[in-house]
């Protein structure tokens, strides 16, 4: 069965390259598709071309429009506002954590320093979100 | 006053002296008394004190009969000195009416001299009254009584206003008085108007300050997040080359990637810890009643869970309560008890005490380990000051975060040591 697509949202390419390690080390399968930007994350989820992700890992600190305004296209949106969302981000402002959960995130990780950190974290977030957790039949191209 | 008092003396005999002389002068203008039964009384009357058989008027007619009066002039006599000595009595009446009221309750200056004034019009009113009965009632021994009395009244008046004289003096007049509240509310204006310039000024200035305070603070968080990033990747990248290249590294190039992963996450530390700070100076203080034992408590419980090689043995005193802000506050426990723990840790027998001082709201964590140099008791509370650097593990940072906690409670925090022997934090919290 064909590996559903994981939506990465993030602009830097250092974490971009990290987070494919971490997901490579963790050995998880799925095809990783990277938005640099807001703009080309709601255009990946809604443009021509739209793939139907099983999950979406958001940064919040994003050129162009930010992670929260992505975030709140995708829930206004008819089609993709239940996809599973992950808010990855540097920041632990309480606004910025209280603001996710109002515009309904899934859930919200800190990104550690640490390498280690870093793909243990990566780890739990595939272990749960791709095998743990049953995802919505609504969309067939699940896992 | 002896003075006074001889001057009465005289004054006594003089009236005794006129008394004869009043008899002689009533003789000589025809009274219907007999001299030679006026003069045998007389002598007698002599071996009489001024005070006794006052009411005697046996030696006297009634004026009516001393001399020729018509009735136009004794009436005129008569009258006259009955309104006299009714209005004598009635001015009297109204000052002493007036002293009543207002006197008492606010004070007339020269309070005494008003009663003395009040004595004398009685006096000077009485022996007006006499002076209208005599033309029935010859009672010239009460009447002389009677103004030898006025005239000692009298005498105690003038010379208790002469000596009032400077006192009075320096009264102000009403007008002038009235001309001083005037300055005075005047120059209490100008003065209420600056001050009130200098609240808002100040007020000014305070929000500029807060302002300025918000705007570091906000800058502070923000760089601290940006500066996770690259270290994420020096951590990150370090340890992908440890991982994937290592067969092309010898040991020392591994040393020196893995000391750059270590100083990176070390570095990560130390902005987290910024950021825990900047986000104590940034957050609003809620104060509730809180048990700063029980906290303690729960401090040292999950430290106690979490280090088990944890020898310290504890003293916490029970039913301290404070009004805090618990979130806070549990951080600045945490960081003194970790303070405590980690000086003391190379002691042979730590004790760590909890407490309140005897004197006002100020309590104590103690320990016996290292202590500190008292030179450096201000360094103390610096963010990243750090007195016992490589010695012992820390971000020098955990102090700073006490500092501004209990400031922000309005609080004062020092510190005593004697080095070797141990430190105590005290610290209030209002």
């Amino acid at each position: 069965m064909k590996k559903a697509k994981i939506l990465l949202v993030e602009d830097n390419e250092d974490d971009v390259a990290l987070m494919l390690r971490a997901f490579k080390i963790n050995k998880i399968p799925n095809e990783i598709v990277v938005a640099k930007n807001g703009v080309e994350a709601l255009e990946l989820l809604m443009g021509e071309k739209a793939i139907q992700p099983c999950l979406v890992i958001l940064d919040l600190k994003l050129p162009k429009i930010n992670g929260l305004q992505v975030l709140e296209s995708i829930r206004e949106n008819a089609v993709t506002r239940d996809y599973p969302i992950i808010i990855l981000t540097t920041s632990v402002e309480q606004e910025d954590v209280v603001k996710s959960y109002e515009l309904g995130a899934n859930s919200y990780i800190r990104k550690p320093v640490e390498f280690e950190k870093f793909i243990k974290s990566v780890e739990q977030l595939g272990l749960y979100w791709l095998f743990l957790n049953e995802p919505n039949p609504k969309y067939h191209e699940r896992r | 006053m002896k003075l006074l008092f001889a001057f009465l003396f005289v004054l006594v005999s003089g009236v005794s002296q006129a008394a004869n002389d009043g008899i002689t002068l009533c003789s000589a203008n025809g009274c219907s008394v007999k001299p030679a039964v006026a003069l045998a009384q007389v002598e007698s009357a002599s071996t009489l004190s001024l005070f006794s058989d006052l009411f005697d008027t046996s030696l006297w007619p009634a004026r009516w009969y001393c001399g020729t009066w018509t009735p136009l002039h004794g009436w005129t006599y008569i009258i006259s000195d009955i309104i006299i000595w009714l209005s004598y009595f009635a001015i009297p009446a109204i000052l002493v009416f007036f002293y009543l009221r207002k006197g008492i309750a606010e004070g007339i200056p020269f309070h005494k001299i008003f009663l003395l004034f009040v004595a004398f019009i009685l006096a000077c009113g009485l022996t007006h009254l006499i002076d209208a009965a005599i033309f029935w009632w010859p009672a010239y021994r009460l009447s002389a009584a009677l103004r030898l009395v006025t005239a000692a009244i009298s005498l105690f008046t003038v010379f208790a206003l002469i000596k009032v004289i400077p006192a009075v003096l320096q009264l102000k007049s009403p007008a002038h008085l009235e001309k001083l509240v005037q300055e005075r509310t005047l120059e209490l204006r100008l003065l209420n108007e600056k001050l009130q310039q200098e609240i808002n000024e100040k007020k000014k200035k305070d929000e500029t300050l807060f302002q300025t305070n918000q705007e570091l603070m906000a800058f502070s968080y923000s760089v601290s997040h940006d500066l996770r990033s690259p270290l994420r990747s020096i951590h990150g990248f370090s340890k992908a080359l440890l991982e994937d290249y290592s067969d092309k590294l010898d040991n020392t190039g591994q040393d020196f990637l893995n000391r750059i992963a270590r100083a990176s996450s070390r570095m990560g530390e130390l902005i987290d810890d910024l950021l825990k700070l900047s986000r104590i100076s940034r957050n609003e203080i809620t104060r509730e009643d809180v048990s700063l034992s029980t906290m303690v408590e729960e401090v040292v419980a999950a430290n106690i869970n979490q280090k088990p090689d944890l020898r310290a043995t504890f003293d916490i005193q029970n039913h301290i309560t404070v009004s805090a802000d618990k979130k806070l506050l549990k951080i600045a426990v945490e960081n003194l008890i970790d303070n405590a723990i980690k000086y003391s840790s190379k002691t042979t027998n730590p004790v760590i005490q909890f407490g309140k001082m005897a004197e006002q709201n100020v309590f104590f964590i103690s320990d016996n380990g290292t202590g500190f140099d008292m030179k450096f008791k201000d360094k103390l509370f610096g963010a990243f000051q750090r007195l016992h650097e490589g010695e012992y593990e820390g971000s020098g940072i955990g102090l700073a975060t006490v500092k501004r906690i209990v400031t922000r409670h309005s609080g004062e925090i020092w510190a005593e040591s004697v080095e070797g022997k141990g430190a105590t934090f005290y610290f209030t919290l209002s």
